[in-house]
């Protein structure tokens, strides 16, 4: 049994047959009489390394690499399968000698190994709530990034994609953000401290599994940080075993899910002329269209998105090694993705390559090596490129009007356009903007098993990981053409040049590099031991990690030809600069566990942790953390209960901690800008930083768990409940709100706010049994979390109206009077009027009280009039609309319900796995800019705006008249909210792999073609206008996604 | 063996924490200590500067008759929360400045600067706010968390008088320089000083302050700061610069007395301005639009040649309304484009002498609303891009100003007389013809009141879409009897002729032959029909907007502060 020597908690494998080992040999023994074999296979084919055991027996084995095994058995008793990620099958044996097994991933089982965090634990025995999934379940999903694979699959965790752009990762959410800083969860990837770039680096095919710590006690191991939850990645590994070879390659294009419809040019045309006609433009100014122009218009509308729409394409291709003798086993794999988006010179590629190697120098000393790398780059339009969605060039192509085609006889049209976004998605006239990003991590584990103090092992790794992003932006002016114009008013663009018009800007080339250098140096000792019935594990750990990011500008401007993309065509630099940030981090980590013959568990864990962001005196945070569980099942009495094979009570509290806030914010300091005055030259500036506060400490979130699991049905059926209640105080924020804006300073942030959290999540699965002579089987696996926020304590004014405190509301919502202040248009900003109509009939304007105004305008037909709550000076309707009117709109601005539904079937070969997933209870404010007589003609307006009130159309949804403010933009309101719940089809994939017999003759392990497709159908949508898990109406559009797919196994 | 040497140093790291000093890490790009470095405590007031100097607005313009535009000014529909100017935070910065400087180590002349240039601006910023709100929460340090924060709102008097008090000390404080001196770059001195005391003063004496104009002692305060102003420029070469254009773009001339200075620099934003942009056609321009339109009420406030009006019979030259800008006061070419006048030569490879047409059909992008536009300050060599980041100079003051400034308060103390070289000479400059009693058209023995008039037509002329006109007429409480119940307009320009005649006939000929034939047979071509720019409202501006409300935000983070009178629950008097 030389695998059991070692505990490293990304070795599932090893550790799996070292707990197995331990727990048949000391507790039990029994004779061995008989041989069973058989074949155990997966869906693709033979299972290699599939641990196989004999129930209460020490003896044990794993099958070859045809899936055989051989094992000495008794006549009686029962045969445990297992496998990471599958469900554990337990066949009796009942005089048989040959025994068949197919395995199917796994149903939610007790025995599995999950990785909690610096361990790995059977799931039995784990108090605290977790979540996992298995790679092999999204293995043929083909996404550009890990994040996507993963939406729908795990309760209590919200996964959206807000934008369709090639290579736009999915924001994770674990229940609920009880914070306004940081909101993202910490992500820990074999051990080390990672974090979101580096785990939309992995590739599908490098990873084994994906563990969620949600609760408070599971992830305050990783103190400081873990207030969000902790997203935990292992990567896999070899087995022992021939090298096993596995290709899979997918080819895709796409489709939009949806994209909103635009007013067309005779809506647009048509809107315009009303528009005049409210504000009593006389009929003969030049702006309106004429009868000619809107005739014209009726039959010739152009739509730029449709015009400029390249089918996006992507294709993945993976490759990957895995086997090992006794003493070597490894994994080396490399991926390549390429993607492209829906219009010119907008891609996407990464590059993966992964060997990870363990080596066992003795029985009880192993040595790991982990290397990977990544590289992705994303292309696009020349200009800066802050995110990736690239919203400015799709609500270009959206909003340009119908009236004007991109191109006449080839040449980009320049009538009614400041720039063209065609020629911008041309880079030899308009230049472009690649991004490369680098990382490069090298891990090496030492793991030793002390040989002199039984269950005593140590285990020490240092990780490398140097990220490198590097931007190239090249940046050229360009002309456009202008036409001639036609009709009565000389709207209508004809197809004769009369000149150019030149699209001006710098000509430069810009390039920049950031780096990310960090270390992590981790010690650690573990000693777990049964002493009779009495279970002991006990972890310490000492954890230590520095960053350093630089980063680099230039810029050179006047290129002397645009052909030479490079530094040596353009003099003496235009802008040089940089900056450099550094921390540091050291903890300490504890963990005990206790168990008394698996039926109670005791858990402790705690974790002290500095960081250099806060003063000396308060950087050191303890955050403890307790939990229990009792497995009655367990329970003599409960033999008798057969319907259940697993019931297990957990409970657990536990403090985390949130430190993403600016460092140094407890010195004095001035920064240095290039800011200054210009006096004959520029000059740098000098201005006070943030005003100190030299008490700033940790966030500090406090989660109570209780959970229950169950296994029925002989363990076809599988339920896990987890409820828990979230405080989350010390609160980092900048009280500003709590010192008159005379005082004038800056705030730095103070631990003050609180936010209370609460919610709960199930997971049910049924698994059919898969015995050998089914050829049938099926799964369902469901998952549903509901999770909300209240806000205790907030930064609010002294003298704010109740009514307007966010305090009792959830985040989100706003934090009280945002609007006036500083006009920022928010979605998510549901403190709006109640709309109680458009004013349709001079008797609807005569019903209104004497001197009504709103919003300080005499009521007109075909405005839009609120409901009248109260005034400056009283709670009571004071007959005017005024923003005290404002009340908050919606419950929730995040979606507070998130649910996935897995649906899988196979019959022999074929298989269909169906992944729903869905997001309710949000609401969200649709842009209120209506259509306008646009300063610049270009912009067109959503195609809602087509149904406005009118003399014509009386009964219009949306108001004919503007109320107030620059061009037609409508304040917040009732009529502009919209629903953002959903069900959509989030994944579909059947597959069908070869018959072994057929492939006997070729050699190959196996094969298998699938198709996969990704967003497909939306079932429910309460918004009709756009797609709801986009960031906003105009966000680059969801992409449904086609793929076909080969894997081949050698 | 290896395997136990990794053992005893995990454990040796275990017990002991020798390793916390990777923690004792410092910021990398700020500085703790700028009051002991005369270059960081000049960097510190070069913040300063570029955070308080004001610098192009075309904003105001619309809220005059100026141009189209100005919604909510316009037409009586402002609220509490429109006006929201409140630079608290630029004051603290100065008040820091002004509390530490003395406690560094800085010569005793460097000091003596820095606080003059601080004061300045202290006093600018509050002057800047008091001029909209009246009295306003006066907070001469730096305030710490303990301090009382729940301050109250000062009497405008006493606001005025700790303006004054600033002013006094930087004019006291700042160094004396001649437009010719190295020193002059940008930076304020005496000078400057001065003249924002005079306009101070000329705003606290002048009707918006004191709307019985019974107060004692302003105008006369006025008087005395202006001309000491006046006298002491004068006296260091300050003057009238020769050319009314070009004193735009030759930056720091002697008649740029408050300057913030623009040199593009593309990452930071306050280096540059768009101002040309905006103004520009949109044909010829890029990034912004649709600003400093000019209305027909503006076209036609200029005199003739000789500086009479238009209308009057008097005039050495017969107005012609179909070729009105033949025989114009020279500013009117100098500050109005109309169709078929010269603009914008040698940019962006078009051709010389381009021409500019507002007629309908005559634009390929947002044509002009008004018929017009407004070329002062507009460089013309500049390209599109160069335009959206012009680095044109702001003149906040110039020396035309001053001597207005003196026109007007001496002409309210009683001084008429001593008005007229002050208008003549602006007038002279602008090329008018002096006439044969040399008063450039000025009415000879005018009363107080037509005098009173004369400077404001100057003011309206000469200092047009300088942003003052505004603030000018709000300061006289002129909205209601010079825009109340009126409306704007502009002009429709018409082909007369086929557009392909036009056409035909404007490409064969060159500019120059074209704009020859336009002064003779314009009507052939063009007619021009007055259109209504405020087309819903009348223009009705209401008397509480002379002393604007704080905002509901600025409110609800004070109990103290009390709104001011004429808004809802006002109960703050301006006028104390």
């Amino acid at each position: 049994m030389k695998k059991c020597t070692l505990l490293i908690c990304s070795c599932l494998k090893g550790f799996l047959l070292f707990v197995a080992t331990l727990f048949s040999s000391l507790v039990f023994a029994q004779q061995v009489n008989n041989t069973v074999k058989g074949r155990v296979s997966g869906k693709d084919g033979p299972l290699a390394g599939v641990t196989v055991r004999v129930d209460g027996t020490s003896v044990i084995t794993t099958t070859d690499a045809d899936g055989m095994y051989n094992i000495a058995a008794p006549g009686k008793g029962t045969i445990i399968f297992s496998y990471s990620g599958y469900g554990e099958q337990r066949i009796p044996i009942k005089g048989q000698t040959l025994i068949n097994v197919t395995m199917s991933p796994g149903a939610n089982q007790m025995d599995e190994v999950v990785v909690v965090g610096y361990r790995a634990q059977k799931r039995g025995t784990v108090t605290g709530a977790v979540s996992s999934v298995n790679a092999s379940e999204f293995a043929d999903v083909p996404v550009d990034n890990l994040s996507n694979a993963l939406a729908g699959r795990l309760a209590g965790v919200t996964i959206t994609q807000s934008a369709g752009t090639p290579g736009m990762e999915s924001d994770i959410r674990i229940r609920v953000s009880g914070t306004y800083n940081n909101t993202s969860p910490l992500f820990v990837i074999d051990g080390i401290v990672a974090d979101k770039y580096a785990f939309d680096a992995l590739s599908p095919t490098e990873v084994e599994s994906v563990t969620i710590l949600k609760d408070g006690a599971s992830a305050a191991i990783y103190g400081s940080r873990a207030a969000n939850g902790v997203v935990l990645v292992t990567t896999r590994r070899g087995k022992e075993g021939p090298a096993k070879l596995s290709y899979t390659g997918t080819v895709g294009f796409q489709d939009p899910t949806k994209i909103p419809k635009t007013l067309n040019a005779y809506e647009q045309a048509s809107q315009v002329n009303l528009q005049l006609n409210y504000n009593k433009v006389p009929q003969t100014d030049a702006r309106y269209y004429t009868q000619d122009e809107l005739d014209y218009f009726k039959t010739h509308s152009y739509n730029w998105v449709d015009e400029m729409w390249k089918n996006p394409l992507n294709t993945q291709h993976s490759l990957d090694i895995t086997g090992g003798s006794q003493n070597i086993r490894y994994f080396l794999g490399g991926s390549y993705n390429y993607a492209t988006g829906s219009f010119n010179n907008l891609n996407y590629r990464k590059y993966t390559i992964r060997g990870n190697m363990d080596v066992s120098v003795t029985k009880n000393f192993k040595v790991s090596l982990d290397l990977n790398t990544d590289s992705r780059q994303t292309n696009g339009p020349s200009w800066q490129i802050n995110n990736w969605r690239q919203e400015d060039l799709y609500k270009a192509l959206l909003f340009r009007t119908g009236m004007v085609p991109p191109y006449i006889n080839g040449q980009p049209v320049g009538n009614w356009v400041e720039w063209h976004p065609g020629v911008v998605t041309t880079p030899s006239l308009a230049g472009y903007n690649r991004t490369n990003w680098m990382g490069l991590n090298a891990t090496v584990t030492l793991n030793y098993n002390v040989p002199f103090i039984k269950g005593l092992s140590a285990k020490t790794s240092l990780n490398e990981y140097n990220r490198d992003i590097y931007t190239k932006q090249l940046n050229l002016p360009y002309d456009m053409v202008l036409f001639n114009t036609l009709g009565g008013h000389n709207h209508i663009v004809g197809d004769s040049a009369v000149g150019i018009r030149p699209r001006a800007a710098d000509k430069f080339l810009l390039s920049q590099d950031e780096k990310i250098n960090r270390y992590q140096f981790n010690a650690q000792l573990n000693y777990k031991r049964n002493f009779g019935k009495h279970g002991v594990d006990a972890v310490l750990v000492y954890e230590q990690a520095e960053e350093d990011n630089p980063s680099f500008y230039g810029r050179k401007d006047d290129l002397i030809s645009s052909s030479i993309d490079q530094y040596i065509s353009a003099q003496t630099p235009k802008d040089v600069g940089g900056d450099e940030t550094q921390s540091a981090r050291i903890s300490y980590v504890g963990i005990l566990s206790y168990n008394y013959a698996q039926k109670y568990l005791l858990d402790g864990s705690f974790r002290y942790d500095a960081s250099l962001i806060f003063p000396p005196e308060n950087r050191w945070g303890f955050f403890p953390s307790v939990s229990a569980g009792w497995r009655i099942s367990q329970e003599p009495f409960f033999e008798k209960v057969k319907f259940f094979n697993d019931l297990k009570l957990r409970g657990s509290v536990g403090l985390v901690g949130n430190d993403a806030v600016g460092q140094f914010q407890y010195l004095q300091l001035y920064n240095i800008t290039n800011n200054g005055a210009v006096f004959n030259t520029p000059t740098l500036g000098i201005d006070p930083g943030v005003l100190a506060n030299p008490h700033i400490t940790w966030e500090k979130a406090l989660t109570y768990n209780a959970g229950l699991d169950a296994a029925f049905l002989n363990n076809r059926m599988s339920f896990k409940l987890d409820m828990f209640y979230r405080n989350t105080y010390d609160i980092l924020g900048s009280s500003q709100q709590s010192v008159p804006n005379t005082f004038g300073a800056t705030l730095a942030s103070s631990n003050y706010q609180k936010i209370d959290a609460k919610g709960f999540d199930i997971e049910l699965g049924y698994n059919s049994n898969s015995r050998r002579e089914r050829h049938w089987n099926y799964y369902v696996r469901a998952n549903f979390g509901f999770a909300t926020t209240k806000i205790v304590k907030v930064d609010e004014a002294q003298n704010l109206p109740s009514y307007w405190s966010a305090i009792g509301r959830p985040v989100g919502l706003n934090t009280g009077g945002g609007i006036n202040k500083n006009g920022v248009y928010s979605s998510d900003m549901l403190l709006g009027y109640i709309a109680s109509g458009v004013l349709r009939t001079q008797a609807d304007i005569d019903a209104l009280p004497q001197g009504y105004t709103i919003l300080g305008v005499a009521p007109q037909l075909g405005m839009l009039n609120y409901k009248d709550i109260r005034g400056p000076n009283s709670d009571k309707p004071d007959g005017k609309i005024t923003p005290d009117d404002r009340v908050f709109l919606g419950k929730y601005s995040i979606a507070p319900y998130n649910y996935g539904l897995t649906l899988g079937t196979s019959w022999k070969s074929l298989s269909l796995d169906l992944l729903f997933q869905g997001l309710a209870g949000a609401k969200a404010m649709l842009p209120t800019a209506g259509r306008d007589i646009q300063a610049r003609a270009e912009e067109s307006a959503f195609e809602y705006w087509a149904d406005s009130w009118s003399p014509d159309n009386p009964n219009g949804k949306y108001p004919g008249y503007r109320v107030t403010g620059y061009r037609t933009r409508m304040d917040p309101s009732t009529l502009f909210l919209v629903d953002n719940s959903f069900v959509r089809l989030k994944n579909i994939n059947l597959s069908y792999a070869l018959p072994q017999g057929l492939l006997n003759r070729t050699g190959l392990r196996n094969v298998r073609v699938f198709f996969n497709g990704t967003n497909l159908l939306m079932i429910y949508s309460a918004n009709s206008i756009y797609d709801p898990e986009m960031n906003n109406i105009t966000s680059y559009p969801a992409m449904k996604n086609y793929s076909f797919g080969l894997n081949i196994g050698l | 063996m290896k395997a136990m040497k990794s053992l005893y140093i995990f454990i040796g790291c275990l017990l002991t924490v020798g390793c916390t000093k990777i923690l004792d890490k410092k910021p990398l790009d700020k500085v703790s200590d700028v009051w002991n470095d005369p270059d960081l405590a000049n960097a510190y007031m070069n913040r300063i500067y570029a955070v308080n100097l004001p610098g192009w607005n075309s904003d105001y313009a619309s809220y005059s008759d100026e141009t189209s535009g100005g919604g909510s000014y316009m037409y009586g529909q402002l609220t509490e929360n429109s006006v929201n100017y409140w630079p608290y935070d630029n004051i603290r910065d100065i008040n820091e400045l002004i509390d530490n400087i003395d406690h560094g180590s800085l010569t005793a002349a460097n000091k003596k600067s820095l606080k003059g240039q601080a004061m300045f601006f202290r006093a600018w910023q509050y002057f800047e706010m008091v001029k909209r709100y009246g009295g306003v929460p006066l907070i001469l340090h730096a305030q710490s968390l303990n301090d009382s924060l729940f301050v109250k709102r000062n009497k405008t008097s006493e606001c005025i008088k700790q303006i004054l008090a600033d002013l006094d000390s930087s004019i006291a404080y700042l160094p004396s320089i001649t437009p010719t001196d190295k020193a002059n770059d940008g930076h304020v001195h005496k000078g400057t000083a001065m003249a924002v005391k005079g306009r101070v003063l000329l705003y606290y004496a002048s009707p918006q302050f004191d709307p019985t104009q019974t107060a004692a002692g302003r105008w006369q305060a006025a008087y005395q700061a202006n001309k000491d102003a006046r006298d002491y420029l004068q006296s260091k070469g300050f003057g009238l610069f020769s050319n009314f254009t070009t004193l735009w773009f030759n930056e720091m001339n002697k008649e740029d007395i408050f300057v913030r200075r623009y040199l593009y620099i593309p990452n930071n934003s306050l280096s540059w301005h768009n101002w040309s942009a905006a103004t520009r056609p949109l044909d010829i321009s890029q990034g912004a639009t649709g600003a400093n339109r000019p209305t027909l009420e503006m076209v036609n406030a200029f005199p003739m040649k000789d500086g009479k009006s238009i209308n009057d019979p008097g005039s050495a030259y017969t107005y012609d309304s179909s070729y009105f800008w033949k025989n114009r006061d020279p500013r009117f070419w100098q500050t109005i484009v109309y169709n078929g006048a010269f603009f914008q030569v040698d940019m962006n490879g078009l051709a010389p002498g381009r021409i500019q047409w507002t007629y309908v059909g005559g634009e390929q992008n947002n044509p002009t609303i008004t018929g017009y536009y407004m070329r002062k300050a507009v460089d013309t060599t500049q390209t599109s891009i160069q335009a959206y980041n012009s680095s044109t100079d702001w003149v906040e003051i110039r020396y035309a100003e001053v001597l207005l400034n003196l026109a007007e308060a001496a002409n309210e103390v009683g001084n008429t007389t001593e008005a007229y070289p002050l208008l003549t000479a602006i007038r002279a400059r602008a090329g008018i013809d002096p006439g044969s009693n040399n008063l450039y058209g000025l009415k000879v023995g005018m009363t107080q009141a037509e005098m009173r008039a004369a400077i404001r037509l100057e003011r309206q002329i000469e200092l047009a879409y300088e942003g003052k006109r505004f603030w000018d007429l709000r300061r006289w409480r002129a909205f209601e009897t010079t825009l109340n119940g009126t409306r704007r307009h502009g002009h429709t320009v018409s082909l007369k002729v086929p557009a392909t005649q036009w056409n035909a006939l404007r490409s064969s000929k060159t500019p120059q032959q074209l704009y020859d034939l336009l002064q003779t047979s314009y009507t052939s071509y063009f007619s021009h029909t007055v259109k209504l720019l405020d087309t819903q409202f009348d223009i009705n501006w209401k008397p509480e907007y002379y002393f604007f409300a704080l905002p509901s935000s600025t409110l609800e983070l004070n109990s103290n502060l009390e709104q001011t009178k004429g808004w809802t629950n006002g109960t703050f008097d301006p006028l104390q």
